[in-house]
């Protein structure tokens, strides 16, 4: 490939600034995100900070983001098609930032209380997590997209205070873009770099005309969008790009291996979440020659990436293959799979149609999204279930696992019902606190009505709630079930007595307790696991009526831990499963580590598959496969098999490792001798190295088989 | 007694696995082997009936179990327990069932042990009703058993896995306790089989990895006509722990080098056959 040289040196550079990324922060426990170090030099004041050394408001977001484009370094690079990274995120350069709180300028301590006694992730002021839809922008440009905005402004009436802000704020959002753009052409003409320059000076107003120019334009928008709030949702990158593709290759100004450059430029840019392949509204596939192409260029990276084939009865069998070859000989975490049948199943229960449904792809670590048609607060909002059982475990000395878990129950009822409450305050207050100002400009709606997303700009409002902690939980119960009620080799007391002290006084208990048996490894384990998810799933549904709001609510459950295992692990104490205190809850619906002895896969598979919430959400099934020495032929044969069948049996998106577990031992006790090892630590992928010493473990003892 | 209950002695079911043969398969362990090959990683399985195997490390010292083996099935930490269970037709069945949807592909059921063939009425009552549930099956086995016994088995199988450790019958009687004269009959009715067949050879240093038994192997098994792959699998060395259970000392065997490993592949490839060492085609 003609372009090979320079593919080198650009992984090379990335393996360095990632490396630097570890020098300077230390541990970062979330995507790698393609973002670099601005200079060490370099000092930003905000001009706007509230007393609180926070900020929040409409005007204040816009006109902080402006001078943070404005201030923002250049950053060129002459083996790169592209141009542009992102460096700082507006949205923690408020004080008191934490990723599961955000700061939140309006006052919910009424329902503190009850958020911190069940360890409720509120979701309260946190953004994004939905998925913008990236044709607006490649058809309006910079350009067209401020003409839009400033057209809005003048139809609307003055005292329409609320839109009127927006408007303003979405103008210093544009123009503060187009500073940087032009800044970069201006640097880019200096080093020489014609084309560069040519593409940015025609992108800071004109919508793109090349594949290279809607790449460029995709990486802008990802750049900005991530300097403002994290967002991380793509789009369906296959069909974005198709008629860029078709038109330049028609008109012989490129070739595949230009297209393939392009693409990986684009990959390496940013870890933005893409689907290729699945079906259009129709039911008709939509792979392309460019899909095979995105493939083929995601190949390359050897880095990070989010790349989600949808897996459907008419996608081309080719695209399977190379989607699943590339997960075996790259083992680089991707692409990952999703499963059409069952999230479209689920999601027309919502009372939507198939149609529709089959537009919400896969654009995050756990979740889907309509593009640029609804707020979602997806991945945001969390119910930690072993806080719920503790809470019912402590509250009464019980007489039954049924007794325990009616109480269960009616506490995980308050807990879904102070979660409801955090998304009402949030939906009431958001848009006057942190308004979408990037993701509203690529939405239906924001811009046309004057509203943000968050407040009845968008189309539609599916919201996500997500359990976490199912197996922990389930586990506990069928030990509790097995040892007290049906061996009868303890009684309750025994086993409150022992979590109480976590387990000190009576090691045997816990031997015994975690020795039992569990979800995923026997039937009443599975029931357990199914009935807390169902009766999950009807509570978050019955929720949404308790939500006011301009528009309709629907509130869809899902089972998913994030990356939050360790957080969610730490507030809760000893548990009847022999889970110590402390220690990291199970992740997301898959079964605990160690719940079998032969760790089979396939019962992990058919385990998950089973408490599917089953409205359009997912509870990802995340697999850690060691193939050992089998030919890599032999293990795509089984690794088909494994995707084909979970999702036949109701799955809906699989987020899979194949791993060495002898590279993954030895990288554990000496890190930074693998810096180009990648693990999916969830939904996203991340370097090895770069993760803390917890995620390592919990990393390593996911891979690792425990003998139970 | 119906076919459903007969009984058998079950070592272990293993589900999901992906390296005993095509595809994704349950591995079903029989308890009873007929050969005593010192460098075996499940010495447990030997006996025709369970063992004990005690796990020091597990043990909590509760003393439910008075320290003796015989009351192994008192204890509930996993410290002392029996090599096998006995389970019916039907519960072993329940279990190969629930991965029937990852069938497909060519995976199925792997009968291993031991030697599966050592509960011949059960490994036959597990095979058929495998037949009838369309599940396909697979043996793995050392072939040291009756050709009258092989046949019966055979119309149900839809792979045969067979190892053959020496070619030499006095060698192979002075390593593993009997001689290969069984075994080579039953290479010798295979070469009318119909079914893909797959030999192995476990390659131990000092043991079998010289010239001669892989070149009088090979001549074994060119007549073959439905050979899928001969495969040489380095012995490993770790993994003894089901010996350490037994209270025994672990051997000391070691594999051949990767210069003596590339030089036997040489010579299957200079007999034609197809190879895969340790898994994968070479």
């Amino acid at each position: 490939m003609r372009y090979s040289e320079q593919i080198r040196r650009l992984r090379e550079k990335k393996l360095q600034q990632t490396e630097e990324k570890r020098r300077r922060l230390g541990a970062m426990d979330e995507d790698d995100y393609g973002w670099v170090l601005p200079p060490e030099s370099l000092k930003l004041t905000l001009p706007c900070r509230d007393a609180n050394g926070s900020f929040h408001g409409v005007r204040a977001w816009g006109t902080n983001f402006r001078y943070l484009m404005q201030h923002h370094p250049i950053y060129v690079d002459p083996d790169d098609a592209l141009t542009g990274r992102w460096m700082f995120m507006l949205s923690r350069m408020r004080a008191n930032y934490r990723l599961e709180l955000s700061p939140f300028g309006f006052d919910y301590s009424f329902l503190r209380p009850a958020q911190i006694l069940y360890d409720i992730t509120p979701g309260i002021g946190k953004d994004a997590h939905f998925a913008p839809d990236y044709a607006i922008g490649l058809k309006l440009g910079w350009g067209g997209l401020l003409a839009k905005v400033r057209a809005k402004r003048a139809e609307t009436s003055p005292s329409n205070q609320e839109s009127q802000d927006l408007y303003l704020a979405e103008e210093d959002a544009i123009l503060g873009v187009q500073d940087l753009i032009r800044r970069t052409a201006q640097e880019a003409e200096k080093k020489g770099l014609s084309e560069q320059a040519r593409i940015n000076a025609r992108l800071v107003g004109q919508p793109p005309q090349t594949l290279r120019e809607a790449c460029q334009w995709i990486a802008w928008f990802n750049i900005a969008s991530r300097e403002y709030n994290r967002d991380g949702a793509g789009g369906q990158l296959d069909v974005l790009l198709r008629p860029y593709y078709e038109r330049d290759t028609a008109a012989g100004r490129i070739d595949d291996e230009d297209a393939v450059f392009y693409l990986f430029c684009l990959l390496l840019n940013d870890t933005h979440y893409y689907q290729i392949g699945g079906p259009d509204e129709n039911g008709n596939d939509q792979t392309s020659a460019l899909s095979y192409l995105i493939l083929q260029a995601a190949r390359l990276l050897k880095s990070t990436c989010n790349i989600t084939i949808r897996v459907h009865d008419g996608l081309p069998e080719r695209l399977f293959d190379e989607g699943v070859r590339c997960l075996v000989e790259e083992r680089q975490s991707f692409p990952r799979f999703s499963g059409d049948e069952a999230l479209c199943r689920g999601f027309v229960k919502n009372g939507y149609s198939v149609e529709l449904a089959r537009r919400r792809i896969a654009l995050g670590c756990n979740w889907m999204s309509l593009p640029g048609l609804e707020y979602c607060m997806n991945d945001l909002v969390k119910v930690n279930f072993a806080k719920v059982f503790e809470v019912a475990w402590k509250a009464a000395r019980c007489e039954s696992t049924e007794a325990l878990y009616r109480l269960f129950a009616e506490h995980l009822q308050k807990a879904v019902n102070v979660t409801g409450q955090g998304i009402a305050f949030h939906l009431a207050h958001q848009w006057e606190n942190e308004p979408e100002l990037l993701l509203n400009l690529l939405s239906v709606g924001p811009i046309e009505t004057g509203l943000d997303v968050s407040h009845g700009g968008a189309q539609y409002y599916n919201l996500a709630i997500d359990g976490a902690a199912l197996a922990t939980v389930a586990d506990a119960f069928t030990a509790l079930e097995q040892r007290v009620e049906r061996e009868k080799v303890l009684t309750f007391d025994d086993v409150f007595r022992a979590t109480e002290t976590d387990f000190k006084d009576a090691p045997d208990v816990q031997r015994l307790l975690a020795r039992s048996e569990k979800y995923g490894n026997s039937e009443r384990g599975d029931a357990w696991a199914q009935r807390i998810a169902k009766d999950f799933s009807a509570m978050v549904r019955a929720e949404a009526k308790n939500i006011p709001f301009v528009k309709p609510i629907i509130l869809i459950p899902g089972l998913f831990s994030w990356a939050d295992t360790v957080r969610l692990g730490k507030s809760v104490g000893a548990l009847p499963n022999g889970r110590h205190a402390h220690e990291p809850i199970s992740h997301g619906a898959n079964p605990s580590v160690g719940f079998r002895r032969d760790g089979a896969v396939t019962a992990m598979a058919e385990a998950v598959a089973s408490v599917q919430p089953g409205y359009g959400n997912t509870a990802p099934l995340q697999l850690e496969v060691d193939f050992g020495n089998l030919d890599n032929a032999q293990a795509e044969v089984c690794l088909k098999t494994l995707i084909r069948t979970h999702f036949a049996l109701g799955g809906t998106l699989m987020n899979i490792n194949i791993v060495d577990e002898q590279k993954i031992l030895a990288a554990s006790k000496n890190p930074e001798a693998y810096p180009d090892l990648i693990v999916r630590v969830t939904g996203f992928t991340a370097y090895f190295a770069n993760l803390s010493p917890d995620f390592r473990k919990l990393v390593v003892e996911r891979v690792v088989r425990q003998a139970s | 007694m119906s076919a459903q209950n007969v009984k058998g002695w079950v070592t272990d079911i293993v589900r999901g696995s992906f390296h005993d043969g095509p595809g994704i398969r349950t591995v079903v362990f029989l308890q009873g082997c007929s050969l005593r090959c010192p460098w075996c990683h499940n010495p447990e399985t030997w006996s025709m009936g369970p063992v004990p195997l005690f796990y020091p490390e597990r043990c909590l010292g509760c003393g439910a179990c008075g320290g003796s083996a015989e009351h192994a099935d008192r204890c509930r930490f996993g410290a002392r327990v029996l090599s096998s269970a006995e389970k019916t037709v039907e519960e072993v069945m329940g279990v190969i069932l629930k991965d029937r949807p990852f069938y497909s592909a060519g995976g199925g059921v792997t009968f291993s042990g031991g030697e599966p063939c050592c509960q011949p009425d059960f490994l036959l009552a597990l095979l058929k009703r495998c037949q009838a549930e369309a599940v396909p099956a697979a043996i793995e086995t050392s072939l040291n058993y009756p050709a009258e016994l092989l046949e019966t088995v055979l119309p149900f199988l839809a792979v045969l896995m067979a190892d053959l450790k020496l070619a030499d019958s006095e060698r192979h009687r002075r390593a593993t306790g009997a001689s290969n004269d069984l075994i080579l009959k039953n290479f010798a009715a295979l070469q009318k089989a119909r079914l893909p067949i797959i030999v192995r050879t476990p390659l131990v240093a000092g043991m079998n990895d010289d010239d001669a038994n892989i070149e009088q192997t090979v001549e074994i098994l060119k007549p073959l006509k439905t050979l899928a792959y001969y495969e040489l699998l380095r012995h490993q060395p770790l993994g003894l722990e089901k010996v350490k259970a037994l209270g025994w000392t672990c051997p000391t065997f070691q594999a051949p080098s990767d210069a003596r490993v590339k030089h036997l592949c040489q010579k299957v490839r200079d007999a034609g056959l197809p190879l895969v060492v340790d898994g994968k085609k070479v």
